[in-house]
């Protein structure tokens, strides 16, 4: 089916990628005691679906769409102040993030065990780029900067690393089913 | 969720709205890096003047920007209120216990709040002058000169184009699913953990599903009518450098010596 051209395809896929990220980090789910943002949860959702390199480069997209000060960080925000400013690194950080977490999946099985060791190894990378960016731009100790940037967000984290595995999942077999994905991960 | 779509674009006509997007990209960035020059009261007040005076001249109402400030104000006040409080020399104000606060600290603390709001303020200016569309085609010129190291610039445009056009798609597709999903039953926020988990699955499947469908049609579409990746491609939007663009660059320049200039001033008093 797809044998022409199929780098328009990986091209239209990352950037609607991007787009889903973006309308998803807009959405706060309501989960009781501690609500899920949307936006970690796209960037592990992207990797278990598209895999390394096509979830990194969608998340190049959404960090470039934001940097030319298109709204689509959580809460509506936008604009390079957001991505040079204290709270910047956990957005580069979805770049590694999504690769890291395609590539253990692709290395492996996609099974729900992997899927959830990939997701939470692709998390603490997020908060520890986070954390970095934190540290330098507003000058805090690096204890401060792990206490403020990566503790909080563990056990959330972890909530939406198994959701994000799961619904991959489910989603990224139901694309194959439906012949949706192009073969990315051998020949693209 | 409007607000995605169309961005935070303010219409207008006003001289900043009609800048180049590429001046208006490098005016943005070159100021917040220029920000860290300032060390002093003189160099803050140079930076505020101008910081005003692009805020003034976008004819965007104040309020609109404060609006960009509100959502960053808890970051901001609590990074504030942690350099005061570990900022240690000159006149100690107030002492109690490990909480020192000194006169070094009040100004570090006072610096970085002004330092923040004039980055939020300045890149704000662009936002709501420039049309999304016009920033990554402006975005887009600038990365031009990576193509001579094998950067697909192109092909980057292309994919933030796409993106911005599915994004309202997309946002409808969501809101179509939600409603479909909730006449059929779903309650959402409801329920225990598992089970609201397991709600997110009929909002999960048909949106990507459907995305992805979208895209195969969208790229059917384009081979049909022969698109071709790596062929030079003309564009419909036209970038011009104008007089005015010049000008905006010569006033950036002209801040820099200023800087430079009041920093001297600064350490001889």
């Amino acid at each position: 089916m797809n044998y022409t051209n199929s780098k328009l395809r990986v091209i239209i896929i990352c950037g609607i990628f991007a787009a889903l990220t973006a309308i998803l980090a807009q959405i706060t789910i309501p989960i009781p005691v501690v609500p899920i943002s949307g936006q970690t949860l796209a960037v592990g959702l992207t990797a278990t679906i598209i895999g390394s390199r096509y979830g990194a480069i969608a998340m190049i997209c959404y960090a470039l769409l934001g940097a030319a000060g298109v709204p689509v960080f959580a809460g509506l925000k936008g604009g390079a102040q957001i991505l040079l400013g204290p709270t910047g690194g956990y957005i580069f950080g979805f770049i590694l993030t999504a690769y890291v977490t395609g590539l253990i999946l692709e290395k492996t099985k996609y099974t729900l065990t992997m899927a959830m060791i990939a997701n939470t190894v692709g998390m603490l990378i997020t908060l520890i780029f986070g954390a970095i960016q934190l540290k330098f731009v507003l000058d805090y100790t690096w204890a401060q900067a792990i206490g403020t940037g990566v503790f909080p967000f563990i056990v959330v984290g972890l909530i939406k690393a198994f959701l994000a595995s799961w619904l991959g999942l489910a989603v990224r077999k139901r694309l194959l089913q439906a012949k949706l994905l192009p073969q990315f991960h051998k020949a693209a | 969720m409007n607000k995605l779509i169309l961005g935070r674009y303010f219409p207008g006509e006003s001289w900043v709205h009609q800048l180049d997007p590429r001046a208006k990209i490098v005016a943005a960035v070159y100021f917040i890096f220029v920000l860290f020059l300032a060390n002093n009261w003189q160099t803050y007040v140079l930076l505020w003047a101008f910081t005003f005076i692009a805020m003034r001249y976008s004819q965007v109402p104040i309020r609109i920007y404060l609006r960009g400030v509100r959502p960053l104000l808890y970051l901001i006040l609590f990074t504030v209120f942690l350099q005061i409080l570990f900022t240690a020399g000159g006149k100690i104000y107030f002492e109690w216990g490990p909480i020192v606060i000194s006169e070094y600290g009040l100004i570090n603390g006072f610096y970085i709040f002004c330092r923040f709001v004039m980055i939020i303020f300045v890149s704000t200016v662009v936002t709501l002058t420039t049309k999304p569309i016009d920033l990554t085609d402006g975005i887009n010129a600038l990365l031009k000169p990576l193509r001579k190291m094998k950067v697909p610039v192109d092909e980057i445009a292309l994919m933030l184009s796409i993106s911005l056009r599915f994004i309202p798609n997309l946002l409808d597709e969501t809101q179509k699913v939600m409603d479909a999903q909730r006449a059929r039953g779903t309650e959402f926020g409801e329920g225990s953990l598992l089970k609201q988990m397991k709600t997110l699955v009929p909002i999960f499947l048909p949106l990507f599903v459907s995305s992805l469908n979208r895209a195969e049609e969208m790229a059917n579409v384009m081979e049909v009518r022969g698109y071709q990746s790596g062929a030079t491609r003309s564009s419909f939007r036209q970038l011009y450098w104008k007089h005015r663009d010049s000008v905006c660059l010569c006033v950036m320049i002209t801040l820099t010596l200023g800087l430079l200039w009041l920093r001297n001033e600064g350490l001889f008093h």
